[in-house]
C-alpha cells in the first residue's frame, strides 16, 4: 500500500513558445502507508510543494510520468476514477474554513462522507468533530458564526469524517494563534500515532518538522533535493544552508551553548528533555 | 497570489495603434462600425477589410490572436453563409443540384448522428473539419447514390443574388470581429474604463455618476482573476471532499454546485469589505472630484485620425446616397 511517483513531471502552462514550464521535474518518491510516517515538506516558496502534493490524490495530472496510488494509476494518458483515490488521500488546503457552506456544522462535515457513499455518516461526522475539539452546543449553529480558529477545525473535521488512510495538510497552521498552532499539531501527531494515519504535512515551520517529523522532504526548485528523517536533514550542513532552513531552536541553543562553554556535546536534540539530559550528562561528566 | 492569469487579451507590442489615444480608438472603433453598416457595396467592403488588414499588419500583434477570435464563430459564419445561399432565390441561377432522399440516406444519417453524439469528445484537434466533412458527405453521397428506396427528389438551387448576400454578410462579420479585436488586443481594460470614464462624462447633465460606475467596473476587471483563482481553489478543495460536478442525481448535482457558490459569495463578500476598508483608509470618498493617475492627453497623431474618421463617415454617406439614386 502506498503512494509512489515515477519520473512524474508536471508544468501548469504549456506554452507553444517555449516549451512547458515545468514546476515539477522527473519526480521519483515512494510513501509507504503502512510505515504511518509523519511527513514534513519543506522548501522555498514557488518549490513546487503544493503542486506536488496535489499530485497524490489527482486533484493534478502529472503532464509525464505516472502517480501511483493504492495501485491505481494517474497519468495523463489514462482516466482513473479519482474519487476513490480522493477518499483514501485526503487534502486539507491552506485556510480551508473557505469551503464551509453548510447550514450547520455538522451537516457541512457530513458532505464528504456522503459524497463518498459511506455508511452511518451522522456518527462519523460527530467523532471528527469531537476529535479536532468541537462541543457537541456547536454542532447545530451555522459554520458562518464560528471564530476562525473553530472554523478551520471544522473544516478538518470534514476531511476526517471520510476517514482517509493519508492526510495531506498544506500549511494548515499560517493565521492562528500560538495556542490553535499547538493544539493543531497535537491532533495531527494524535491521528498519526493513536489512528495510524499517514500525515504529509506541508510547512515553512522548523519547530514542527523538529517536534514531529519522522521524515522531511526538500523541494528545491522543482526537485526534491533531500528526502530522509530530520536528523539526517539537520546534521547535513549543505542542504540546511542552500535551502536557507532556520534550525529548531533546541539545536541552537546547544550549538551556542557548545561554541561558549566549549563542550563536547552533541546538539541534534530535537526537544527540551533531551537537549536537558544531554546537557547534564555533559556537565555532569565534567565536574 | 501568483498574479500569471492576466484577463483580457491584450497583446503587448507598443505600435502606434497601442501609443493612440484610447477615446481615438474607442471612437473610431465604433464609427468603424456604423460604416461597416451604412455601406451596401460589396467593393466597398473589400475596401474597408483591405484597410483594417492594413491596420492589422502596422499593429504588430501575430494574426493568429485575430484568428482566434474568428475561429469561435465559425460555426455561425457558416451557417449564416449556407442559409443564405440556400433560401436566396435572386439574381440569376447558377447551379441547381438534385438530391436523392431514400430511406437508405436516412439511415446513414442516423447513424452517423448517433456516431457522432456518442464519439465526438474523444477527436481532440479539428473538431469542426471532421463535422463539416461528414454533414458534406452526407450531401454528396445523396447527390449521387439513388439505392435503397427513393422517398422523394429535391433539389437545392443557387443564385448568384445568394451567394452575394452570404459572402457580403459574412465578410461584415468577420470585419466586425477584426475590427473589435483590434481595439481589445491593443488597449488594456484600464485604457478602455479610462477613455468610458472621459467619454461618458457628458451624462453628468443627467446626474448619472459616471465616475462611480467606471470605479466600479475597473474594480470588477481588476478582481475576475483573482476571483478565478479563488474558485480554482474551492473547486479543488470540494473535490477533495469528494464533490463531483459529473455525476449524481440531479438534487446532488444541485447541492454540489452550492458547496461552489457559498464560499465564493463568503470570499467576494470579504474581499469587497476588506477592498472598501482599504479604499477609506486611502481617503477614497465617492463623490468628490480627483484626478486620475492615467492622464489622458490628446497629441497630433489623435487629431489626424480623428479628421481620417470624419472623412470615412463623409465617404460612407456619399457612397450611399450616390448609389441609393
Ligand atoms: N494555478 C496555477 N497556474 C499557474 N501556475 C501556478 C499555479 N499554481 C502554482 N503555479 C506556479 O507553480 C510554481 C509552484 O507553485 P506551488 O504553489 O506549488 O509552490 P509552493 O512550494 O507551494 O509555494 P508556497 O510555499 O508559496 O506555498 C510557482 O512558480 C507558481 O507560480
Ligand atoms: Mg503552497
Amino acid at each position: 500500500m502506498a503512494i509512489s511517483l515515477s519520473k512524474v513531471s508536471f508544468a501548469y502552462e504549456k506554452s507553444r513558445k517555449t516549451g512547458p514550464l515545468y514546476v515539477l521535474k522527473d519526480i521519483d518518491l515512494t510513501i509507504d502507508t503502512e510505515k504511518n510516517d509523519f511527513i514534513t515538506i519543506i522548501g522555498h516558496t514557488g518549490s513546487g510543494k503544493s503542486t506536488l502534493v496535489q499530485l497524490f490524490n489527482g486533484l493534478l495530472t502529472p503532464s509525464s510520468g505516472e502517480v501511483n496510488v493504492f495501485n491505481k494509476i494517474i497519468s495523463s494518458k489514462k482516466k482513473t476514477k479519482l474519487k476513490e483515490i480522493r477518499k483514501r488521500v485526503g487534502l486539507v488546503f491552506q485556510f480551508p474554513e473557505y469551503q464551509l457552506f453548510e447550514e450547520t456544522v455538522l451537516k457541512d462535515v457530513m458532505f464528504g462522507p456522503k459524497n463518498y457513499g459511506l455508511d452511518d455518516i451522522e456518527n462519523r461526522a460527530k467523532r471528527a468533530l469531537q476529535s479536532v475539539g468541537i462541543s457537541e452546543e456547536l454542532f447545530n449553529e451555522s459554520p458562518f458564526s464560528l471564530s476562525g480558529g473553530q472554523m478551520r477545525r471544522v473544516a478538518i473535521a470534514g476531511i476526517l469524517a471520510s476517514s482517509p488512510d493519508v492526510l495531506i495538510f498544506d500549511e494548515p497552521t499560517v493565521g492562528l494563534d500560538p495556542k490553535g498552532k499547538k493544539e493543531l499539531l497535537d491532533l495531527l501527531e494524535k491521528l498519526n500515532k493513536v489512528d495510524n494515519k499517514t500525515i504529509i504535512f506541508i510547512t515553512h515551520d522548523m519547530e514542527v518538522v523538529a517536534k514531529a517529523a519522522t521524515r522531511v522532504l526538500v523541494l528545491d526548485n522543482g526537485n526534491i533535493s533531500f528526502d530522509g528523517t530530520k536528523d539526517e536533514l539537520f546534521r547535513n550542513e549543505k542542504i540546511v544552508s542552500d535551502n536557507s532552513l532556520i534550525l529548531p531552536s533546541t539545536i541552537r541553543i546547544l550549538k551556542d551553548i557548545k561554541e561558549k562553554l566549549n563542550l563536547d556535546i552533541d546538539i541534534y536534540k530535537y526537544n527540551v528533555n533531551d537537549a536537558y539530559l544531554e546537557l547534564e550528562r555533559a556537565l555532569g561528566g565534567q565536574k | 497570489m501568483n498574479g500569471k492569469i492576466v484577463f483580457g487579451q491584450y497583446y503587448n507590442s507598443n505600435s502606434w495603434i497601442h501609443r493612440l489615444d484610447p477615446r481615438v480608438k474607442l471612437a473610431s472603433v465604433l464609427l468603424f462600425m456604423i460604416c461597416l453598416f451604412v455601406v451596401e457595396n460589396i467593393y466597398c467592403l473589400l475596401g474597408f477589410l483591405g484597410f483594417l488588414f492594413i491596420l492589422i499588419i502596422t499593429s504588430k500583434i501575430p494574426f493568429v490572436k485575430f484568428l482566434n477570435s474568428i475561429k469561435m464563430m465559425t460555426f455561425v459564419l457558416i451557417l449564416t453563409f449556407i442559409l443564405q445561399i440556400i433560401f436566396r432565390n435572386d439574381g440569376e441561377l447558377l447551379y441547381s443540384f438534385n438530391f436523392n432522399l431514400t430511406y437508405l440516406a436516412i439511415g446513414i444519417m442516423v447513424a452517423l448522428l448517433i456516431l457522432w453524439l456518442l464519439f465526438s469528445k474523444y477527436i481532440k484537434y479539428l473538431k469542426n473539419l471532421v463535422l463539416i466533412i461528414l454533414v458534406a458527405s452526407v450531401f454528396i453521397y445523396q447527390y449521387y447514390v439513388n439505392f435503397g428506396g427513393l422517398i422523394t427528389i429535391y433539389n437545392i438551387d443557387i443564385y448568384s443574388g445568394g451567394l452575394l448576400m452570404g459572402s457580403y454578410i459574412v465578410l461584415r462579420i468577420i470585419a466586425l470581429l477584426l475590427i473589435s479585436s483590434l481595439l481589445t488586443l491593443s488597449t488594456t481594460p484600464t485604457e478602455l474604463n479610462n477613455a468610458l470614464e472621459k467619454m461618458l462624462g457628458f451624462l453628468k447633465v443627467f446626474k448619472i455618476k459616471v465616475s462611480i460606475l467606471t470605479m466600479m467596473m475597473s474594480i470588477a476587471l481588476r478582481f475576475i482573476p483573482t476571483l478565478i483563482n479563488e474558485s480554482d481553489k474551492i473547486l479543488k478543495a470540494q473535490a477533495s471532499r469528494g464533490c463531483d460536478f459529473n455525476e449524481g442525481k440531479f438534487s446532488e448535482r444541485i447541492k454540489q454546485i452550492i458547496s461552489l457558490i457559498v464560499p465564493m459569495f463568503v470570499i467576494a463578500y470579504k474581499r469587497a469589505y476588506d477592498l472598501a476598508d482599504a479604499m477609506e483608509a486611502r481617503g477614497y470618498v465617492p463623490d468628490r472630484k480627483r484626478s486620475s493617475i492615467y492622464v489622458l492627453k490628446y497629441r497630433l497623431k489623435d487629431y489626424l485620425v480623428y479628421a481620417f474618421d470624419l472623412g470615412l463617415i463623409a465617404a460612407c454617406i456619399f457612397v450611399k446616397v450616390r448609389y441609393a439614386f
